[in-house]
């Protein structure tokens, strides 16, 4: 048996695409027995079910009422879709948003939940670097059909989903603290941002007095979502 | 330049990290999971930086697949130097098995075949790493729970047999000698001493617990009686090196990580004279 031949054929099985009966016709028997083999395919199943359930507990908790075994066919159904290839752990939970909107039956919710989780991760784990556009690797602007930091904490408590609510936050963690947070944004928030990259303030935002986004400016730094800009830019024109 | 690590020491895990290094409880080193801390920022690695300015840091990788088939990632063995450089890490270790194949990052640890051809192709792996990382290199004997179909050689003989083909370090995972034997009905002090001690460069122990017939290594309960002793012996041999207690499941509250801490410390200090009984 070659090394390659080992890998084609336990691969696969790790994965539970292949039984470990089906391994030991290819590569002979296993000594400890075909139940030692096969077992690691069990535990890879239970490893990503378990690591996306704590990456995103309020989805978890939310599919897990809908019966005994929904979470672990949902996560199987997503690994499928998009096998974890990453060494980072974490990493296996990127497309899981986006995969919940196109593929489950309360996926605009849902995904929207997760993908509320999955920015507070990547501004928790970002990088102490300034992006170089104005504004921060530790900012993120999010806009859902749903409250979803509000459905989440129903879904978390049990609660009654609140009603579908089109809702933009900014999430971002302070510096200083490495806390994360997140506020929704008014239009004063909206001229802050597009300033900070230099873009020209149109339409309503362009309405706004200066002193108004200049309080707006100084709010959020006080909030620690932006930092003194480095590199101001001049205003694109019009 | 740091102290090199000796001792007690413990991992550094995301629900006590801060409260160890605010607090005023002792321990000798920590340990890290680089991939926790790779590429990112944040509190985490504010954490990491205040821990490393109190006490020696050691780095036990998850992620390499020494011995997979896959290509290594050469971009992430850049950045592991890196932060094994910021924190002056002298040796890097990971684990001896595969994790990654076809291009499925498993993120677990899988045995490989105990056989020539893995020991070369694994051993060949090493050396790169190391040539990259520009440190040495030790790799842990992990915990199986089936012997892989095509080998020739027992475990042993097989981690040996890496070892000297890669002239690497041992991390010698003194639980995972206990759960493998007690799993496969083999002799935990014989497999023990059979491994290449004079190659260790730092000792493992850890609780584990039982499922049906098995023991799983599940770094999650205090550290048993049979490997404190198993760890004891495996110190007669080895001399001075780090001891890191792993609790990485069903973690507790800090003071009883350090209260198990402090317990092998006292437990393990006959076993090596350079070692403080308390901390």
């Amino acid at each position: 048996m070659t090394l390659a031949a080992f890998f084609d054929a336990v691969g696969p099985m790790v994965r539970g695409q292949r039984s470990a009966a089906d391994v030991e016709a290819a590569l002979g028997p296993c000594p400890t027995g075909t139940e030692a083999l096969g077992w690691y395919a069990t535990l890879q199943a239970h490893h990503v079910r378990c690591q996306l359930a704590e990456l995103f507990p309020t989805v978890h908790a939310a599919v897990a009422r809908r019966g005994p075994q929904a979470w672990d066919r949902l996560v199987d159904a997503y690994v499928g879709c998009h096998p974890p290839s990453h060494w980072e752990l974490a990493r296996v939970g990127e497309a899981f948003a986006d995969w919940l909107v196109a593929h489950d039956v309360d996926g605009a919710r849902l995904g929207s939940v997760a993908d509320w989780r999955w920015t507070r991760w990547l501004a928790r784990t970002a990088r102490d670097t300034f992006d170089g556009d104005g504004l921060d690797v530790r900012l993120f602007v999010r806009s859902w059909p749903v409250d979803a930091p509000r459905l989440s904490r129903a879904l978390r408590d049990g609660d009654e989903p609140t009603a579908a609510v089109p809702t933009s936050v900014l999430v971002w963690r302070h510096e200083a603290t490495g806390r994360v947070h997140h506020l929704t944004p008014s239009l004063a928030t909206l001229a802050v941002l597009a300033t900070r990259q230099g873009l020209a303030l149109r339409g309503p935002l362009a309405d706004l007095s200066a002193d108004r986004v200049a309080d707006e400016a100084a709010r959020l730094l006080r909030l620690g979502a932006l930092i003194p800009d480095p590199t101001p830019r001049p205003p694109e024109t019009p | 330049m740091r102290h090199h690590a000796h001792g007690l020491g413990i991992g550094l895990r995301k629900p006590f990290a801060d409260a160890l290094v605010d607090g005023s409880r002792d321990v000798d080193f920590v340990e890290i999971i680089p991939e926790n801390f790779v590429g990112r920022g944040g509190r985490a690695v504010a954490t990491l930086r205040r821990a490393a300015e109190r006490w020696p840091v050691l780095a036990h990788g998850v992620s390499l697949s020494l011995g997979g088939p896959d290509p290594l990632d050469r971009a992430y063995l850049v950045a592991l130097k890196a932060l094994l450089d910021l924190l002056e890490v002298p040796v890097y270790t990971d684990h001896l098995c595969w994790s990654s194949a076809g291009g499925y990052a498993t993120h677990d640890l899988l045995p490989l075949p105990f056989s020539a051809e893995a020991v070369a192709h694994t051993a060949a792996r090493i050396r790169r790493v190391a040539d990259v990382l520009e440190r040495p290199v030790a790799v842990e004997n992990i915990s199986f729970y089936a012997v892989m179909p095509g080998g020739e050689l027992d475990e042993p003989a097989f981690v040996t047999a890496v070892c000297d083909a890669a002239d690497c370090g041992l991390l010698l995972d003194v639980n995972n000698v206990h759960v493998n034997a007690a799993n496969h009905g083999r002799d935990a002090r014989a497999d023990l001493l059979a491994l290449p001690l004079h190659r260790t460069v730092q000792l493992h122990v850890a609780g584990h617990h039982r499922q049906g017939a098995r023991l799983v290594d599940s770094h999650g309960a205090p550290v048993c009686d049979a490997v404190l002793a198993l760890a004891a012996e495996a110190l007669d041999h080895v001399g001075d090196v780090p001891v890191l207690l792993e609790w990485d499941t069903s973690i507790p509250p800090l003071d009883a990580v350090l209260d198990e801490a402090d317990r092998l410390r006292t437990a393990l200090a006959p076993h090596r004279g350079a070692w403080r009984a308390s901390a």
